[in-house]
């Protein structure tokens, strides 16, 4: 709720932003048209205005002056340059009093062109426009002028007409009043106003809920938009950006809490086998069980495929890995597919900040190594535990180097005997591999393997392997040492199309008989059983070559994995064998695999024996083999029979 | 071309009685506004001292008389055929022509004068008249007898216009007319309304103060054709009655200007000038052959 409300806001906050400025930007051209048409409408009425003054300034010239004017004794071209006559005199006065007395015109002024005052209604002959004037003079020539002085009158300069013969002989001057006109002129004004106004304020509030509309459908699609971009579609959950965007801000705030990883162990096989309908169906019904077995506070995350994220603030690794106790037992609950029920396994590498990091990425990249052991070794949630050998950061550089180191030949193959119990006689050699680095010296497996397993880089790792070791298998047999050569090999290599025709291939090239190759197949790997992995080890069996269980016991192999499939060994996890002497359950389940693997018919052969008291028990127990320090270390291959002899003599190895 | 301009030229002069057949050549580069029309030297030499002194040639006019002169819409300019000749004589003679606008009536006298040196104002040249002044004839035409539109008064004939009341302009030849008719009327005698202006005329006969009023036929022809006026006017009959010449008025004594002005006008008739203009006023029906002092009518 609180991640809600804390991304609502800035949403609100644009929407109405955007609406502001769109409501801004239309008031512009609704103001302007308002301002342009009142501004035109007020030209348009003074223009009328002043053309009604003219109009009514032609009527007053042709009715009243221009017939007094034209009296009989008139000469034609004489003009009235040197005044009027009294009789014109009379018949203007005659004519224009009443107008004057009424006030329809407020002063009547006869002009000749040079500018003399011929008549005025008040008898004086003062006053008037100068002639320079620009109306004069365009009276002069013939035009007429109208113009407003203030509001309250109208000028008019016109041509003096005064015969029927269009001749022009002097100007008139006249005001008229201009109140009425302005009046209703004002009037007008005002009433468009109201109307533009009225009109443009209704056009304004449509485009406001035009903008308010679009802002809102505009805001409502970009948080879907957002929405979408955050979250996984198929689960509903928030997805890798919308994690790191969360995780990254509760991790600035500080305190401490847990980041895990998760993927499923069995995904592939249900997607491959049910469809991706039904795998799509497993994904949201793990999402439902994680997010119900987690709290409020708690962040689940799908970060694609069958890979999730968790952020368990304020949680302590042994908290957090209670929670997800819940949540493994929630998802590993039967669910039906299709018809089909399941067992859904998963893993979980947890991190816990600030001991881990307090970066997302480093810890995520912690989690994902906790999260690679779980798979690899049996726990299904694995805490991270410091630096440990394969640091992931290390991990790229591994993975490059190690590209080189089988090009350049770095690595080596060491042996560790297998004895044959209770002669103690040796039977058989595994192969470890080491990696002689430039820089950084002998490098034990745990160095690299982790890198490898993960990149796909062992796959040629374990053919190089399988090669030297074959080769190395010529040599001892050369010196007529009958010993079987064990090599581990990686389900990733099981699942190579064509990897025991290359086996076979190796075997017939170097001529060794296919039962003096012994496989090693961890058993979680075992557990994993996908169609590819079981063709390949009947596949394998078929050409003669041994398999052997490697781990026996700390995985999760139902033992309905091992019926059917040509094991030839089963190897006994050293949790087991260790303390085999003086632990009374340890000692039942070794005895209890020694039995089941005879009872497949297979040998048992114990890892990590140490001590003569264990090798006793052992030989005693009746298992058939066993490996350790107690027998030799990891050596070059020249070097195994001296350690057999010490071995016989001391009877302790260390 | 030259040697046919020198021909005719020498032609020209030989006709054109007090001007004699001096050393005369068109000269060139002078203002050609009419096209063709350039100082004829000879003829400018041949004017009047006192024309030649002033650099102009005043003629009176009555600019009430559409198309021949009347004012233009500024009510100052005078515009129509007549100032349009003048500018062409002023052209040949190398003065400025001014056209000056007066009383109809009084203008002859005024030329006797010596106010102005001639009349310029559709006069119609009459033996009367000749008494007066003399005249260069430049126009020949009748007159017609104009009405209200849809002729009310069913005039059809100048003779109809006995016992009607007729307005005209004071000391036309269309007055002189009905003078004349008014004797033939016994007892249905005419009104003559006698008006200052041939416009107040019109304007009596808008307005229906009189019946008809003749006027010569080119103003008749305009006035019945414009567009402003052809709603009021119409012509009584297509009938042209008296014709006769108008022609300018110079004073009797004045005899080297008309001798000018004759022969200025004959170049304009000879150079394609004169019926230029007459073509440009829709006036080419009125044309004269030659340029004549008191002629006579060649009838129309």
């Amino acid at each position: 709720m609180l991640l809600r409300r804390a991304r609502r806001r800035p949403h609100a906050r644009t929407s109405s932003r955007l609406f502001a400025t769109y409501a801004a930007a239309s008031l512009v051209p609704v103001v302007a048209l308002g301002a342009l048409v009142l501004h035109s409408y007020r030209n348009d009425a003074a223009e009328q205005g002043r053309a009604q003054g003219l109009a009514q300034a032609a009527v007053i010239a042709e009715m009243a002056v221009a017939p007094a004017l034209n009296t009989e004794d008139r000469t034609g071209g004489a003009g009235i340059d040197d005044g009027l006559t009294t009789e014109q005199s009379d018949g203007m006065r005659e004519a224009t009093e009443q107008a004057i007395f009424r006030g329809s015109v407020l002063r009547l002024r006869l002009r000749s062109f040079s500018g003399r005052v011929l008549f005025s209604d008040d008898g004086s002959t003062s006053g008037g426009v100068p002639v320079a004037d620009a109306d004069f003079q365009a009276a002069a020539n013939g035009e007429s002028r109208a113009t407003v002085i203030g509001t309250e009158v109208i000028r008019v300069l016109q041509p003096l007409v005064a015969s029927a013969s269009g001749q022009s002989v002097g100007v008139i001057e006249l005001y008229l009043p201009y109140r009425a006109i302005a009046d209703r002129f004002h009037a007008q004004v005002s009433r468009t106003w109201w109307r533009i106004g009225g009109g443009l304020a209704a056009l304004y509030l449509v485009l406001a809920l035009l903008a308010w509309w679009t802002t809102r459908s505009l805001s409502r699609y970009a948080a879907r938009q957002e929405h979408q971009a955050m979250h996984d579609i198929l689960t509903g959950l928030p997805n890798r950006a919308a994690f790191r965007k969360r995780a990254e801000a509760v991790l600035r705030e500080g305190g401490t809490g847990a980041i895990v990883l998760s993927d499923l162990n069995r995904f592939k096989e249900v997607n491959d086998t049910l469809g991706h309908h039904a795998g799509d169906e497993l994904l949201r019904m793990v999402a439902g069980r994680m997010r119900a077995a987690l709290g409020p506070d708690d962040l689940l995350a799908r970060l694609g495929g069958d890979e999730f994220a968790i952020m368990l603030p304020g949680r302590s690794a042994a908290e957090a890995v209670a929670l997800l106790n819940e949540v493994r037992n929630r998802i590993t609950a039967e669910m039906i597919l299709d018809g089909v029920p399941l067992n859904i396994e998963a893993a979980f590498g947890v991190s816990v900040y600030p001991e881990h990091g307090t970066q997302l990425k480093e810890l995520k990249q912690h989690a994902d190594f906790a999260m690679y052991q779980g798979k690899r070794g049996a726990a299904g949630i694995v805490v991270y535990s410091g630096d440990g050998a394969g640091h992931p950061h290390q991990w790229l550089v591994i993975q490059a180097e190690l590209r080189h180191a089988l090009e350049r030949e770095e690595l080596i193959l060491h042996y560790q005997p297998k004895v044959a119990l209770p002669g103690g006689e040796v039977c058989g050699v595994e192969a470890l591999v080491r990696w002689q680095h430039p820089q950084r010296g002998l490098l034990p497996p745990g160095e690299f393997l982790p890198a490898a397993e993960h990149s796909g880089l062992i796959v040629p790792l374990t053919e190089w392997v399988l090669r030297r070791a074959l080769a190395d298998q010529v040599g001892w047999a050369a010196t007529g040492k009958e010993w079987t050569l064990s090599v581990n090999v990686s389900p990733r290599n099981l699942e190579v199309p064509g990897f025991p025709e290359f086996v076979e291939e190796l075997l017939v090239a170097s001529g060794i008989p296919p039962h003096r190759l012994i496989l090693e197949i961890t058993e979680t790997a075992l557990a994993g059983d996908t169609d590819e992995v079981v063709r390949a080890i009947t596949e394998l069996g078929r050409y003669g070559i041994g398999i052997s269980v490697d781990d026996f016991g700390t995985g999760y192999t139902s033992l309905s994995h091992l019926r059917g499939l040509p094991i030839t060994e089963i190897k006994i996890d050293r949790a087991f064998v260790a303390d085999v002497a003086r632990d009374q359950q340890s000692q039942a389940i070794v005895r209890s695999v020694i039995e089941l693997a005879h009872g497949l018919g297979s040998r048992a052969t114990a890892e990590g024996v140490e001590t003569p008291e264990v090798r006793r028990w052992l030989a005693e127990a009746g298992c058939d083999e066993a490996q350790g320090y107690l027998f030799g270390r990891p050596v070059p291959w020249p070097q195994i029979s001296v350690n057999e002899q010490t071995a016989h003599v001391e009877g302790v190895t260390r | 071309m030259k040697v046919v301009h020198w021909a005719l030229a020498a032609v020209l002069l030989a006709a054109a009685g007090g001007c004699t057949a001096a050393a005369q050549q068109p000269s060139s580069g002078a203002l050609d506004i009419t096209g063709g029309v350039t100082v004829d030297v000879s003829l400018h030499d041949q004017l009047p001292d006192s024309v030649r002194a002033r650099g102009s040639i005043r003629l009176v006019t009555d600019a009430s008389y559409a198309p021949m002169e009347y004012f233009a819409a500024d009510g100052r300019t005078i515009i129509g055929f007549s100032p349009d000749l003048a500018a062409a004589l002023g052209e040949v003679l190398g003065v400025r022509a001014e056209m000056v606008t007066g009383s109809f009536s009084s203008a002859l006298d005024e030329v006797a004068a010596g106010e102005y040196d001639g009349v310029l104002s559709s006069m119609t040249d009459t033996t009367e008249r000749q008494v007066k002044a003399d005249f260069v004839n430049y126009l020949n035409t009748g007159t017609s007898i104009v009405v209200q539109r849809g002729n009310p008064r069913r005039i059809g004939v100048f003779e109809d216009l006995c016992g009607q009341t007729v307005g005209t302009e004071k000391g036309t030849y269309q007055e002189e007319m009905l003078q004349r008719l008014q004797a033939k009327c016994g007892d249905r005698p005419i009104v003559i309304d006698s008006e200052p202006t041939n416009a107040d005329a019109l304007v009596l006969l808008r307005t229906g103060r009189v019946s008809a009023v003749p006027i010569d036929f080119p103003p008749a022809s305009y006035l019945v054709s414009d567009a402003r006026t052809s709603a009021f006017y119409q012509l009584a009959s297509e009938a042209q009655y008296e014709p006769g010449l108008f022609g300018i008025a110079v004073a009797k004594d004045n005899v080297a200007l008309r001798d000018c002005l004759r022969g200025a006008l004959q170049r304009l008739i000879d150079s394609g000038v004169y019926a230029e203009l007459l073509s440009r006023w829709s006036l080419d029906s009125s044309a004269v052959l030659s340029a004549t002092v008191n002629g006579t009518s060649t009838g129309i």
